[in-house]
């Protein structure tokens, strides 16, 4: 099944230098999810690949070929880059209409895909007087008019409502157990967490890591202990003394370093400071990706 | 006003704007230099006029009925009737220096169509105020001056004017003259002038004069074989003590129609088409990235803004025009005179001549407008292309048509259309001749370009107010 | 070649749901039949008595409404270039025909065939009215006749070409089209200035509108400054280095 591949890929604007060879592949049957801070080379690394910019070295490769080498590419590759990239004062139908011709798909196609996004209802209205998120919809239906195998989306949850953003989780996900390849970006951390099974993470135009998302928290976590208490200040002090790292994480737990938890558990009892809750610290994606770029001069390609 | 202030920041902080604006100046003086080094005139070497007392072209041919007078003297006389020929067909008394043509004079004549007037030395022209109905004109040599009469009755008589003449003899008398009356033809396929002679005849009685002698009569002439110049000679009738008199030709000033003022503003169109797109896109910048909102959100007053925007938008196309018109009419000259336009024909112009002055101001205030105007367009139609070619349609669209329609549609083209503001580039006096605007008075064009920048932005205004942003 | 039949195909849709694309249609044909109708009508009957004995060449007063109603073809032809570069909406066409040659050649023949059309209509329209109101025979019955009649068509339609190639040029509509109609009608005013015959006659020559229009003409052909055909192959040549262009920076810029 087709993939997205990125080998040593560079390219500069005049002297800002976008992306700095990188590699990576978005392997069919799993979401990756792509992310990095704002200018990081998500949008330009997606523009290389498919071909609206060139590269001044390495290759981007859908399903092994040059994106300017398909044939009706639309059916090799659903993108969405821009969602405001239409004409204004064309219909939504009709946008979506001269997009199945351009590739030869049937006409059905449209009223498909406008069903399967939710836009059915505002087919005929002009696509100017689009909301944010109905243009999203609107980029994600042409992305599906092919059918493709392989799909490139650029902060698809930019402007949706709580219920698209489900929505188009659950699409994704879909997708990807229908054996795809997925490619989403975001500089959103959380977002992502549910929904890519890998990430690729990128800053300054520079891959940081390239790994599965349970690996990456899972050594982003490292031997952190999370404990729930209301008494976070006496633990603290409890804790530290013991030669632990302690930090609070939000109103009621402390993460702890240094200490097993076995041992956190039998110094707070000592101390009579009660605790609910104990276990095992799991990172959020943010935090995995703080980490990586906070030290991304010194790290390697976690992987 | 703080308006003012964030309207020229917006208009200067675009880079884009600001290198058209100066586009627009080196393409005025450029196209300006194109259309000077393409001029050529060879008028000189075959001239339609000769050259007057002060090196001017002027046009000296009428039949003259003289005799010679030394010292003081009067003439008086009535013209019974004169024949239609030429609006500005003369029939009246002259005071000639010599018959050499082009030699001074002064003379009372009535004329078909503009009453009696008093004229001398191819530079003054005085009309009679009392209104059409003298017939009896008069001339009076005492010491060095010439003065002119005239009277209903021949008994009072009211001055006209008066000059100061040489002394010595001169040559006095009646005179016909009728000028050659200019044609245009206009047609799709291009447009024409030609020049015909026309014969005047007039019938003069009580014909009192008190220089002796006998009347002679003498073709005065020019150089001749130009178009237009006279072709049958003058002849005199005398019965009883009724005098009837043809003549042709015309006397008077007759500079070239061409001026090398507005040749040398020939590239203030092309500056023009880059002020009107800085213009629409001064406005429609606001609408298209929602920019409006934030602009509004700052200065809710909605017409003050687009005040400050016209205004703004208004001063640079102003600066701009006047600058690239002053700079082209600077180098252009020089290379219009290589080209032929030299004295005597065309006479030297400096920029600080008042026609010169005047023809490079009302060309900056032209171009204010057409930008105010396309201001006002782009926000009516909120739609960058769509005002852009409206606007340019409006100046460039006329020219095309005026120059092949027949007159009196043209004049009405050009009275309803911007490209009356084209007539303002000229520093002579309006004439007939093929460019239909080069016959528009300048405060017509004025006028007509003033209205389309009001109007344009009052239209503006009231739909700014009335609709959503 | 498939894809460009599908590439056209797009490109015609895209074209006929514009709504701009209605008006600019409606425009350009009702402006050209309107203002040669208003030549038709001022042209002073003594100077034509017969179509054959006319002192004016009769299609440079049928047709004149075609020196008016170009601007609404060049208008049409930046438009749909320009447009997508205003609306960003490029990136959609590149990622659906990632071939750019493909892509231009789709616009090129989109709005060849649209302006075909149009220009027809114009043009016979045009004629139509100078027969009707002349009283004289609604086709035209010489050779020549056809040769101004068609060429005027290919005229319009090498002005929307024209624009069609500035459009992808300067990747700007509004600036597109300021720039083309100071290419054509600056130079008919230039015409009006310059006397020296050298200069009027290589403005008649080799300027677009001036060149172009010379396949109007029928009589006096020997005197004309360009032959018919040559002078409409000049607003070709015109056209052709407008595409080539735009081909050679559509293919090779990056779409920023």
């Amino acid at each position: 099944m087709p993939s997205i591949e990125v080998r040593g890929l560079r390219k500069c604007y005049g002297r800002t230098v976008a992306v700095d060879g990188l590699t990576f592949t978005a392997k069919p049957g799993e979401v990756t999810g792509f992310v990095g801070p704002n200018g990081a080379g998500k949008s330009t690394t997606m523009r290389l690949v498919l071909g609206l910019d060139s590269a001044d070295a390495g290759q981007a490769l859908v399903d092994g070929h040059a994106y300017r080498r398909l044939r009706h590419p639309l059916t090799h590759v659903g993108a969405l880059l821009d969602a405001s990239a239409i004409h204004p004062a064309r219909r939504a139908r009709d946008h979506l209409l001269w997009l199945v011709h351009s590739n030869g798909l049937p006409r059905r196609r449209v009223d498909e895909v406008l069903e399967l996004v939710g836009l059915a209802p505002a087919a005929g209205r002009r696509a100017g007087g689009f909301s944010l998120g109905m243009k999203q919809r609107l980029g994600i239906a042409a992305a599906l008019l092919g059918d493709p195998p392989v799909l490139m989306l650029d902060e698809p949850v930019n402007g949706l409502d709580p219920e698209g953003i489900v929505w188009v989780r659950r699409l994704l996900r879909s997708f990807a157990a229908e054996g795809r390849a997925v490619l989403v970006s975001s500089h959103l951390m959380s977002e992502l967490e549910d929904t890519a099974g890998h990430v690729v993470v990128i800053g300054r135009g520079r891959l940081l890591a390239d790994t599965s998302v349970a690996d990456l928290l899972a050594a982003a976590s490292g031997d952190r202990v999370d404990v729930l208490t209301s008494q976070r200040t006496e633990a603290m002090t409890v804790l530290a003394n013991a030669g632990a790292t302690v930090s609070a994480s939000d109103e009621e737990s402390l993460t702890v370093q240094g200490l097993p938890g076995e041992r956190v558990a039998a110094l707070l009892t000592d101390a009579n400071i009660p605790f609910s809750e104990l276990r095992r610290h799991r990172a959020s994606l943010e935090e995995a990706y703080m980490e990586l770029t906070r030290s991304s001069i010194e790290f390697g390609a976690v992987s | 006003m703080n308006l003012l202030r964030a309207e020229w920041t917006k208009l200067r902080s675009v880079n884009r704007w600001m290198l058209t604006l100066l586009a627009a100046g080196v393409l005025t003086v450029g196209f300006g230099l194109v259309a000077a080094s393409g001029g050529r005139t060879e008028i000189n070497q075959h001239p339609n006029f000769i050259v007057g007392p002060k090196g001017q072209p002027v046009l000296d041919d009428f039949m003259f009925v003289h005799r010679p007078l030394s010292g003081d003297g009067t003439i008086a006389v009535r013209v019974v009737d004169q024949a239609d020929s030429h609006e500005w067909a003369g029939a009246g008394v002259i005071v000639k220096q010599s018959l050499t043509s082009g030699s001074r004079y002064a003379l009372v004549m009535t004329t078909p169509r503009h009453g009696v007037r008093f004229r001398s030395d191819f530079d003054t022209d005085i009309p009679a105020t009392a209104g059409l109905s003298s017939r009896w004109l008069k001339l009076s040599r005492s010491g060095g001056t010439v003065t002119g009469f005239e009277s209903a009755d021949g008994a009072s008589w009211r001055e006209l004017g008066r000059v100061a003449f040489t002394e010595g003899t001169v040559e006095i008398g009646l005179f016909v003259s009728s000028p050659p009356h200019r044609v245009v033809e206009r047609r799709p396929g291009g447009a024409t002038t030609t020049d015909n002679p026309t014969v005047g005849t007039a019938v003069f009685d009580n014909v009192t004069t008190s220089a002796p002698g006998r009347w002679s009569g003498s073709d005065v002439r020019g150089p001749g074989g130009y178009e237009g110049a006279p072709t049958t000679p003058g002849t005199l009738e005398e019965r009883d003590d009724v005098l009837t008199v043809h003549g042709s030709g015309g006397i008077g000033p007759n500079p070239p129609d061409d001026d090398p003022v507005s040749a040398g503003l020939y590239g203030v169109l092309m500056g023009l088409m880059a002020i009107i797109a800085v213009s629409v896109l001064f406005v429609t910048s606001e609408y298209k990235r929602g920019m409006i909102l934030t602009t509004l959100a700052a200065h809710p007053g909605r017409v003050r803004m687009l005040a400050a925007k016209a205004a703004v938008a208004g001063t640079a196309a102003f600066v701009v025009a006047l600058a690239g018109s002053a700079i082209a009419f600077l180098v252009t000259q020089p290379l219009l005179r290589d080209n032929g336009f030299r004295p005597p024909a065309y006479q030297p112009l400096s920029i600080t001549d008042p026609s010169v002055l005047r023809a490079l101001g009302g060309t900056a205030v032209f171009v204010a407008c057409v930008a105010v105007f396309a201001l006002a367009v782009g926000v009516i139609m909120r739609h960058s292309a769509a005002a852009i070619t409206t606007t340019v349609a409006l100046v460039i669209l006329p020219t095309i048509l005026s120059i092949a329609l027949p007159p009196a549609v043209s004049k009405w083209i050009l009275q309803l259309t911007l490209t009356a503001g084209f007539a303002l580039q000229r520093a002579k006096p309006p004439t007939n001749t093929v460019e239909p605007w080069a016959n528009l008075e300048p405060w017509s064009a004025l006028t007509v370009c003033v209205a389309y920048a009001a109007t344009g932005f009052t239209i503006a205004a009231v739909l700014l107010r009335r609709r959503d942003a | 070649m498939r894809s460009l039949a599908n590439a056209v195909h797009a490109e015609w849709t895209k074209l006929r749901t514009t709504p701009s694309t209605v008006w600019l249609a409606a425009g350009s044909v009702g402006v050209t039949i309107a203002v040669s109708l208003l030549m038709t009508v001022a042209l002073d009957p003594a100077l034509c008595p017969t179509e054959a004995t006319c002192q004016a060449d009769p299609p440079t007063v049928a047709l004149f409404g075609v020196r008016i109603g170009q601007a609404l073809f060049l208008v049409l032809g930046v438009l749909a270039m320009g447009n997508e570069y205003g609306t960003r909406m490029i990136q959609t066409t590149l990622t659906a025909v990632p071939r750019r040659l493909t892509v231009v050649a789709a616009k090129l023949a989109a709005v060849v065939a649209v302006t075909l059309i149009l220009a027809a209509l114009a043009v016979a329209g045009s004629w139509a009215t100078w027969s009707a109101v002349n009283g004289w025979a609604v086709l035209p019955h010489s050779a020549s006749m056809w040769r101004a009649v068609a060429g005027s068509m290919l005229y319009l339609v090498l002005i929307a070409v024209l624009g069609l190639g500035v459009g992808a040029i300067v990747r700007e509509t509004a600036v597109g089209i300021t720039i083309v109609t100071t290419m054509l009608y600056f130079a008919p005013l230039l015409l009006m200035f310059v006397k020296n015959p050298l200069w009027q006659l290589r403005i008649q020559r080799y300027t677009p509108m001036n060149a172009g229009l010379a396949v109007q003409a029928t009589k006096d052909l020997a005197a004309q400054p360009i032959a018919p055909w040559l002078g409409l192959g000049v607003l070709a040549a015109y056209a052709a280095v407008a595409i080539l262009l735009a081909a050679a920076l559509v293919k090779w810029r990056d779409v920023n």
